[in-house]
């Protein structure tokens, strides 16, 4: 029995020891991980209990999508089917990814709120958990890349371990998103609609199931797109080419920045969120 | 060593309903200049906990006594390290273990064996904890069989066997208990005593809050009388509990 734990709370704090309280705090959370992906997993298995397919249903569903929206716009666009199609399949789970992240994070506070004020789980436990869940679903989603890798001609190089740190920078900045927008919404619940309605505009202005060397003469339009540079960073190793330097400089830097605020947000706000939630 | 120290704790619980949650009533008073904010009470709080000091150290076992809403689950909260308290400060030495509802954390769908899991992590412990335990919180349960089956299929009192197996099967310093706890039927209240017995013996520090008189009798040896966040007396539990039922019945003589 570790009787040495202590636990010291303090109406009035300044900022080094509220800092030091969300690094603990998130410190926490990370030292957790065998219980996050326990519960994550069993939140997906839970969804499609009883099904046969479990949670491949998740793939089957985006499988479909991904065909039939590529066979169609394939020849609305008048594109090669055979690039066409890997394009909008790794779009459509790179986006489903980060905007499900986003969409998720409306509610990883506020949707806990019983789990919050009953068991004193690290707040960024939430946060984790929620990464970890939405890993597992693109790790299915996965599956329909191979299939799509195996019936068309990717050229593939040792480029695509790029999609690595790709992956690992989406995943880190939505943590950190997550870490502003969970509290936020929390306590304005006007956020998530309007958060929502913004990832529908942006799932349409950012090259998911069109190519960007479409608008040629608009290509400032795109590249003023954060979401198209975390999506370029998996999309483009996985096609066969290395991401634009560009992409690795916005989106590292995009990150960054939001690592800062985050920290400093949740640090500020933290204890505010088992009332707010 | 286990202990609990409030230092002139106010809790004040933000009213976040209709008007005050809203993003354009704040960017609205942010606008105008805060006219809004004195004809809504943009800050509008109900003070749960108001300057209250406590003392609590190894052995002490404590019973909150008061009405609905006397501030006894708040307080509860704030020594769980759950709610920070908006004054004073707290310290809490020693593991502690919140354990307010008794079913929460279990999910309808998953066998008995996913929910002894699950309900071990809402209750704070790790995985490596729980899964030790796993067969003999199954034993305490007497589910046998039934374990394998999801527990939406279960009756009421076997529900509340497994959570109260469950639940008592965490070891801490400091146990918070919300509410009474000796629910199940006849024949496994015996079983249910000696273990509610143990788990207290155990920990070097109780604190509950609840409304049942022999609960509080047989558990504590203090009592804490709450009225309206404030303390309104300390001491011996059965002095503290007499003044209470005495004030209670006034209440009532009063009204009727």
């Amino acid at each position: 029995m570790s009787s040495s734990t202590i636990l010291e709370v303090h109406s009035h704090i300044g900022w080094p020891r509220m800092l030091a309280q969300a690094a603990a705090d998130i410190g926490g959370g990370l030292q957790r991980w065998r219980t996050w992906t326990f519960l994550s997993s069993h939140e997906l298995r839970r969804q499609y209990q009883r099904s046969v397919l479990g949670p491949f249903w998740l793939t089957i569903n985006m499988g479909i999508l991904v065909g039939a929206l590529g066979w169609f716009y394939s020849g609305v666009f008048g594109q090669d089917i055979e690039s066409f199609l890997p394009h909008v399949t790794l779009g459509f789970m790179v986006f489903g990814l980060i905007s499900g992240i986003i969409n998720d994070s409306c509610a990883v506070f506020s949707g806990s709120a019983a789990s919050i004020r009953q068991s004193q789980l690290p707040l960024s436990f939430y946060v984790f958990k929620l990464i970890c869940r939405h890993v597992i679903a693109f790790a299915h989603n996965f599956s329909i890349y191979v299939v799509v890798w195996l019936f068309f001609p990717i050229d593939l190089g040792w480029s695509a371990f790029l999609a690595i740190p790709g992956l690992a920078l989406i995943l880190l900045a939505g943590f950190f998103a997550a870490l502003i927008i969970g509290p936020l919404s929390a306590r304005f619940r006007d956020i998530p609609p309007i958060i929502g309605s913004l990832m529908q505009i942006f799932f349409f202005l950012t090259p998911v199931f069109w190519n960007a060397d479409a608008l040629s003469d608009r290509a400032y339009f795109v590249n003023a797109n954060p979401f198209y540079h975390y999506l370029e960073l998996v999309r483009a190793p996985l096609m066969g080419s290395a991401p634009a330097t560009l992409s690795w400089v916005v989106a590292g830097g995009l990150t960054a920045v939001l690592a800062v605020a985050a920290f400093i947000f949740f640090a500020r706000y933290r204890s505010q969120i088992a009332y707010w939630a | 060593m286990s202990s609990i120290t409030l230092d002139n704790i106010t809790v004040d619980i933000p009213i976040l309903g209709a008007g005050t949650r809203s993003l354009k009533n704040s960017l609205i008073s942010a606008a105008t200049g805060g006219t809004l904010k004195v004809r809504d009470g943009y800050k509008l709080s109900v003070r749960a906990v108001d300057g209250l000091s406590l003392e609590l150290n190894h052995g002490d076992r404590l019973a909150l006594i008061g009405h609905n809403g006397a501030g006894k689950s708040t307080l509860l909260r704030v020594m769980a390290g759950i709610y920070p308290p908006t004054e004073g400060s707290v310290r809490v030495e020693g593991r502690i273990a919140p354990i307010f509802d008794l079913g929460f954390g279990m999910d309808p769908d998953s066998n008995g064996w996913d929910n002894i899991l699950l309900r071990g992590i809402a209750l704070g412990l790790s995985l490596d904890e729980i899964r030790p335990a796993v067969q003999e919180i199954a034993e305490v349960s007497e589910l046998g069989e039934f374990l394998d089956m999801p527990i939406r299929t279960y009756s009421a009192g076997m529900s509340a066997r497994l959570a109260f197996a469950i639940s008592t099967s965490v070891r801490a310093d400091v146990l918070l208990i919300d509410e009474g706890i000796g629910a199940g039927d006849a024949a496994f209240l015996n079983k249910a005593k000696q273990r509610t017995n143990k788990l207290i013996e155990e920990a070097g520090l109780l604190v509950l809050a609840s409304h049942s008189d022999q609960l509080i009798v047989d558990w504590c040896t203090q009592g804490l009388w709450l009225e309206h966040g404030k303390p309104r007396m300390i001491g011996p539990v059965e002095e503290v509990l007499w003044h209470y039922r005495v004030s209670v019945e006034e209440a009532a003589k009063a009204s009727a």
